[in-house]
C-alpha cells in the first residue's frame, strides 16, 4: 500500500475537486428542488470528508518520511519531532493550499449541519458559494501546487527541513488560527450572495450569520496576534508589528470584519446600513483572497511570503471573477438595498456608526494602497517607491486615536438622536474621570519614565511632518492615556448603569444585579468587555512611543545598563540537541538599587538543514511596567565575547493581557443563552410543538417587555 | 420550501463517530501514529464514499427525501427581536433614549416582530394541514387497500360451510350439497 500513497493523495484530491463542483450544481440548481437540496447536502459532506482523507495522506506522508513526496523532502527532515512534522503540513505553499481547502471544507460542513432545516430559501444558494470556493481551492492546488508530486530524481536520503524561523510554538498554532478567520469570512460572505440572490434582503441573512462572524473575526484577531508573538520572538529586530505586506495583508480583513460588526447593529434595529453591510461583508472575504495573492504571488517582497510562484494570478482571476459578480447581484439589487431611512441627527448612534464604517473602510484603503505601493508606483510612474514602518507609524497614530475617541463615546449616544440633556449625563463622569487621568499622567508619568510629552524625530528619507502632525507627535502620549482613561470610565459606568437598572427592578445587591445585566445583555456587555481589551492593547501601542534600545559587548564580567537595568554577562555555553546547535549567553540582571530581577539567555540557533541560516532566540524579562528584550547578534566560541543588543519596550505586556480580555468579551458575545440551550435541547427540529411553546414563549416575553 | 421528504440532516451520528475514533485511536496505540493517521484517513475516505452515494441515490430518486423548513430560523428572528426590544428598554431606562424615539422604534421592532409571528403562524398552519393530509392520504391508502382485499374474498365467491364449495355471492344454496348458504353479513362479520 506505501506504494500507492502518492498516487492516492492526487486522486483524493482530484475526487474532492469533482466532488465540490459536483456539490456546487447540485446546491445552484436547488432552489425549489428539496431533493437536489438534500443531495448537495450529503454531497458538501461527502467532499469535507474526501479532502480531510487527502490530509490524513500528507501527514502521513509527513510521519513515515516519505521523501518520494516533493513536498515532504522540501518541508521536513528526519530530525524534526511529530509536531513540527504536522506544521509543515501547512509550512510550505503547496501544503497550505490544500490545508486552507480542508478548513473550509470542513467548515461548510459544520455550516450545512448546523442549517438543518433552516433557511431553505437561502441554503442553496450558501452551499454554492461555499463549495465554489472550494472548488477553485482543489483546481488551483492540483493544477499549480499539488503537494502529491514525486521527486523526480527519485527520493533524496534526508528531506531540507523546515525552515528554522517557522519552527517555533507560535508557528505550529498562528498560521491554524489565521486560516480559521480567513475562511470563517467565507461564510458570512455565502450568506450575503445568497441574499442577493434570492433578493431575502431583510435581516435573516444577518441573523443568520451574527456568530459566524464574530467566530471569523476571534480567529482573524488571534491569529494576528500569535502572529505579532511569532514576530516578537523569533524575528528579533524588537517590535512585534513591522507593517510588513504579509502582516498587513491579515490585518486588512481584521478592519472591515470589525466594522461590519457595528454596523449590522445598525440595521438590525432600523431598516438602514443594507448596502454597508453587504458591501463590508463582501469586501472582507475579498481581502482574505486579496491576501492570500500577495502572499503567493511574489509581486510584494516579505520575509513572510511564501517563494515567488505563478499562483497569483489564479487568485487575481477568482477576485475578478467575485468582484464582478457581488457588484452584478448589487446592481440587479439596487433599489431593496437602497436605504428608505436617513440619518436624522448627527448626535445619534447611526451617526457615529457612520462614521466608523468610513473611517475604518478609509483605514484599510490607506494602508492597502501603501502596502501596494510599490506595484502601483511601478505600474503609475515607472519607478518602484516603498515605504517603510516609519510611514506607517505616522500616520497610523491620529488614525488609531480617532478609532479610540469614537470607540469612548459610541455607547453615550442613543438611536435616532440624543438629546442635550442624555449628552451631558452621559458624558460628565467619564469626562471628570478622563481630566484626572491626564492630571495624573502630567505629574507622575515623568517620574515613571513615561513622559506624557515626546520629541518627534524624522528618520529615514521621510519629508518632515506638517505642522499639526508634529504637534500632534508631540502630544501622543498624553492624548492617548486622557483617551483611553475616557473609555475606561464610559465601560465602568455603562456597567454601573446596568447594574442599577437590574437592581431596581430585581431588588438585589450590586453584584447580582451586575451578573443578571451581563447574562441578560451578553452581546452588548461582551462588546464593552471586548472595548476594554482594545484600550489595553491601545495603551500598549502607545509604549513604542518610550522605547529604549542599546547595544554592547561583552565579555564575561561586565556590565550593561540601560534605562532601570543592569545586565552583567555571566557565562556562554553550547548545547546540542538532534536538529540544532545552541550557542547561548547568560546574563543576570539587577535593577539600579541592585535587587536581582532574573536571568535571561538569548542565543543562536543553527539547524543542521539549514547552517547558512541561524536564527536569533530572543530572551524576554517580562513585566508589567515594561519588557527587557536581548538578543544575541554573535558569540565567540574563543574568547567568550558577545555582541547584544538590548532593547526596553515599555507597556508590551498590556498588548497581551488585552487581548485576553478581547477573547474573553468576544467569548461572553458568543455564550448561547441558557434559556436558548433549554429550548434547543426540548425542540427537536419537527417537533411542531416545541416551536408552538416557544413562540407562545416569545409572545409571553414581548407582552413582558413592553 | 416546503416537499415531502426527509432527512436531510445526514450529520453523523455520534454512534458513528465513535466507531470512527475507536479503531483510530486503537490503531495509533497497537501500531503507531502513522498508522493510525492511515485509519483515520481510510474511515473519511469510507465516509465519503458513503454520502456521496447518499446524494446520488437522492438524485436518482432511490431514495425518499423529507425536507420542511422548521421554524427555528424564525425561532431565531424571535429571539433576536425580543433582545432588541430589551436593549431598547435598557437604553430608555438608561436615559439614552428619548421617549418618542422610543415609542417608535419599539413599534417598529414590534411590527416586525409580528409580520415574523405571522409568518411562523402561517408556517405552522401549512405544516400542520400538510400532516393531516398526509395521514389522510396514506390512511385513505390503507382503508382503500383492505376493503379492496375484503372484496376480493367477500364480492367473487362464497364458502359452503358443509362442503367447502365455492358458490356465487348471490347464492343461497350450495350448488354441490344443496344445504342452505348463511347470509353474506354474517359472513363478512365472520371474517371480520
Amino acid at each position: 500500500m506505501w506504494h500507492t500513497i502518492p498516487a492516492l493523495g492526487t486522486g483524493l484530491l482530484t475526487a474532492s475537486l469533482v466532488a465540490s463542483g459536483f456539490t456546487f450544481f447540485l446546491a445552484a440548481l436547488a432552489s425549489s428542488r428539496p431533493r437536489l437540496l438534500a443531495a448537495a447536502r450529503r454531497a458538501a459532506y461527502g467532499t469535507a470528508a474526501w479532502t480531510t482523507a487527502a490530509v490524513a495522506i500528507l501527514a502521513y506522508g509527513f510521519v513515515t518520511h516519505d521523501f518520494r513526496l516533493s513536498y515532504v523532502s522540501r518541508y521536513s527532515d528526519r530530525s524534526m519531532s511529530v509536531g513540527y512534522l504536522i506544521s509543515a503540513l501547512w509550512g510550505g505553499q503547496d501544503g497550505s493550499l490544500l490545508w486552507w481547502m480542508f478548513l473550509l471544507a470542513a467548515y461548510s460542513a459544520v455550516c450545512v449541519a448546523w442549517l438543518r432545516n433552516r433557511y431553505l430559501a437561502l441554503q442553496p444558494y450558501v452551499i454554492a458559494a461555499l463549495m465554489g470556493t472550494v472548488a477553485f481551492f482543489g483546481l488551483v492546488t492540483l493544477v499549480a501546487a499539488d503537494p502529491f508530486t514525486l521527486n523526480l530524481a527519485g527520493p533524496p536520503v534526508d528531506g531540507q527541513g523546515l525552515n528554522p524561523l517557522l519552527q517555533n510554538i507560535n508557528m505550529v498554532i498562528h498560521p491554524p488560527a489565521l486560516y480559521l478567520g480567513f475562511v470563517g469570512c467565507t461564510i458570512p460572505y455565502a450568506f450575503a450572495m445568497a441574499a442577493l440572490v434570492s433578493g431575502r434582503l431583510d435581516n435573516e441573512w444577518l441573523i443568520a450569520i451574527r456568530k459566524w462572524m464574530l467566530v471569523a473575526w476571534l480567529f482573524l484577531t488571534l491569529g494576528n496576534v500569535l502572529g505579532m508573538i511569532w514576530a516578537y520572538v523569533e524575528l528579533g529586530w524588537g517590535g512585534y508589528w513591522g507593517w510588513d505586506p504579509v502582516e498587513n495583508a491579515s490585518l486588512f480583513p481584521w478592519i472591515t470584519a470589525t466594522a461590519y460588526i457595528h454596523s449590522a447593529m445598525v440595521q438590525e434595529r432600523r431598516p438602514m446600513f443594507k448596502l454597508w453591510n453587504i458591501s463590508l461583508v463582501s469586501i472582507t472575504f475579498f481581502l482574505t483572497i486579496f491576501g492570500t495573492f500577495l502572499t503567493r504571488s511574489g509581486v510584494i517582497a516579505s520575509v513572510h511570503a511564501f517563494a515567488e510562484s505563478d499562483l497569483g494570478i489564479y487568485f487575481l482571476y477568482f477576485l475578478g471573477l467575485l468582484i464582478s459578480t457581488t457588484i452584478g447581484l448589487i446592481v440587479w439589487r439596487w433599489s431593496p438595498l437602497r436605504s428608505n431611512t436617513s440619518i436624522e441627527s448627527v448626535v445619534s448612534r447611526e451617526a457615529v456608526f457612520f462614521s466608523l464604517n468610513w473611517v475604518l473602510i478609509g483605514t484599510t484603503t490607506f494602508v492597502l494602497v501603501a502596502t501596494t505601493l510599490p506595484v502601483l508606483s511601478n505600474a503609475l510612474v515607472g519607478r518602484t517607491i516603498t515605504v517603510g514602518p516609519e510611514f506607517y507609524n505616522r500616520w497610523m497614530t491620529p488614525i488609531g486615536l480617532v478609532i479610540l475617541a469614537i470607540m469612548g463615546a459610541t455607547p453615550l449616544f442613543g438611536w435616532r438622536k440624543t438629546n442635550a440633556h442624555a449628552v451631558r449625563r452621559g458624558f460628565i463622569f467619564p469626562a471628570t474621570i478622563a481630566v484626572l487621568g491626564l492630571l495624573l499622567h502630567l505629574v507622575f508619568g515623568p517620574s515613571l519614565g513615561l513622559p506624557p510629552f515626546v520629541s518627534v524625530t524624522t528618520e529615514g528619507d521621510l519629508e518632515p511632518l506638517p505642522g499639526v502632525l508634529q504637534y500632534l507627535g508631540k502630544i501622543v502620549p498624553v492624548v492617548t492615556v486622557t483617551l483611553a482613561t475616557f473609555n475606561v470610565a464610559v465601560i465602568v459606568q455603562e456597567f454601573w448603569r446596568g447594574a442599577k437598572a437590574q437592581r431596581s427592578v430585581r431588588k438585589t445587591h450590586l453584584l447580582s444585579a451586575l451578573f443578571h445585566a451581563v447574562s441578560r445583555a451578553r452581546r452588548r456587555y461582551g462588546g464593552y468587555i471586548a472595548h476594554l481589551g482594545l484600550v489595553l492593547v491601545f495603551v500598549g501601542f502607545l509604549g513604542q512611543t518610550w522605547n529604549a534600545s542599546g547595544q554592547a559587548s561583552l565579555v564575561p564580567g561586565e556590565t550593561f545598563s540601560i534605562e532601570n537595568y543592569v545586565l552583567r554577562y555571566e557565562r556562554s555555553r553550547v548545547e546540542r540537541d538532534r536538529a540544532k546547535d545552541m550557542y547561548i549567553a547568560d546574563l543576570s540582571v539587577t535593577d539600579r538599587t541592585g535587587a536581582y530581577r532574573g536571568t535571561v539567555s538569548p542565543a543562536k540557533y543553527v539547524y543542521r538543514s539549514h547552517r547558512d541560516q541561524p536564527t536569533s532566540e530572543v530572551d524576554v524579562l517580562p513585566s508589567v511596567r515594561d519588557d527587557l528584550y536581548v538578543v544575541l547578534g554573535s558569540l565567540s566560541l574563543e574568547s567568550h565575547r558577545a555582541a547584544i543588543q538590548v532593547y526596553v519596550n515599555p507597556l508590551v505586556s498590556f498588548i497581551w493581557i488585552g487581548v485576553i480580555i478581547v477573547v474573553l468579551g468576544t467569548g461572553i458575545c458568543l455564550w448561547p443563552h441558557a434559556s436558548m440551550s433549554r429550548q434547543r435541547k426540548t425542540q427537536r427540529p419537527d417537533d411542531g410543538n416545541g416551536e408552538r411553546k416557544a413562540a407562545l414563549d416569545v409572545e409571553r416575553k414581548d407582552a413582558h417587555a413592553s | 420550501m416546503q416537499a415531502s421528504g426527509s432527512s436531510t440532516s445526514g450529520w453523523p451520528k455520534l454512534w458513528l463517530v465513535m466507531i470512527g475514533i475507536v479503531p483510530a485511536l486503537g490503531a495509533v496505540m497497537v501500531y503507531g501514529l502513522p498508522t493510525g493517521i492511515i485509519v483515520v484517513g481510510a474511515i473519511f475516505l469510507l465516509l465519503g464514499i458513503w454520502n456521496l452515494w447518499v446524494s446520488l441515490q437522492i438524485v436518482a430518486g432511490d431514495r425518499s427525501v423529507t425536507l420542511r423548513e422548521d421554524s427555528m430560523a424564525f425561532s431565531d428572528e424571535k429571539r433576536f427581536l425580543l433582545r432588541t426590544l430589551e436593549d431598547l428598554e435598557y437604553e430608555r431606562t438608561t436615559g439614552k433614549i428619548d421617549d418618542d424615539d422610543y415609542e417608535e422604534l419599539r413599534e417598529q421592532i414590534r411590527n416586525r416582530a409580528q409580520r415574523v409571528l405571522s409568518e411562523d403562524e402561517t408556517e405552522l398552519r401549512n405544516r400542520a394541514e400538510q400532516l393531516v393530509e398526509d395521514y389522510l392520504r396514506t390512511h385513505e391508502k390503507v382503508s382503500t387497500a383492505g376493503s379492496k382485499s375484503a372484496s376480493s374474498t367477500t364480492t367473487k365467491t362464497r364458502q359452503c360451510p358443509s362442503c367447502t364449495t365455492e358458490n356465487d355471492l348471490d347464492a343461497s344454496f350450495c350448488k354441490r350439497c344443496g344445504k342452505k348458504l348463511p347470509s353474506a353479513l354474517s359472513n363478512k362479520a365472520r371474517e371480520s
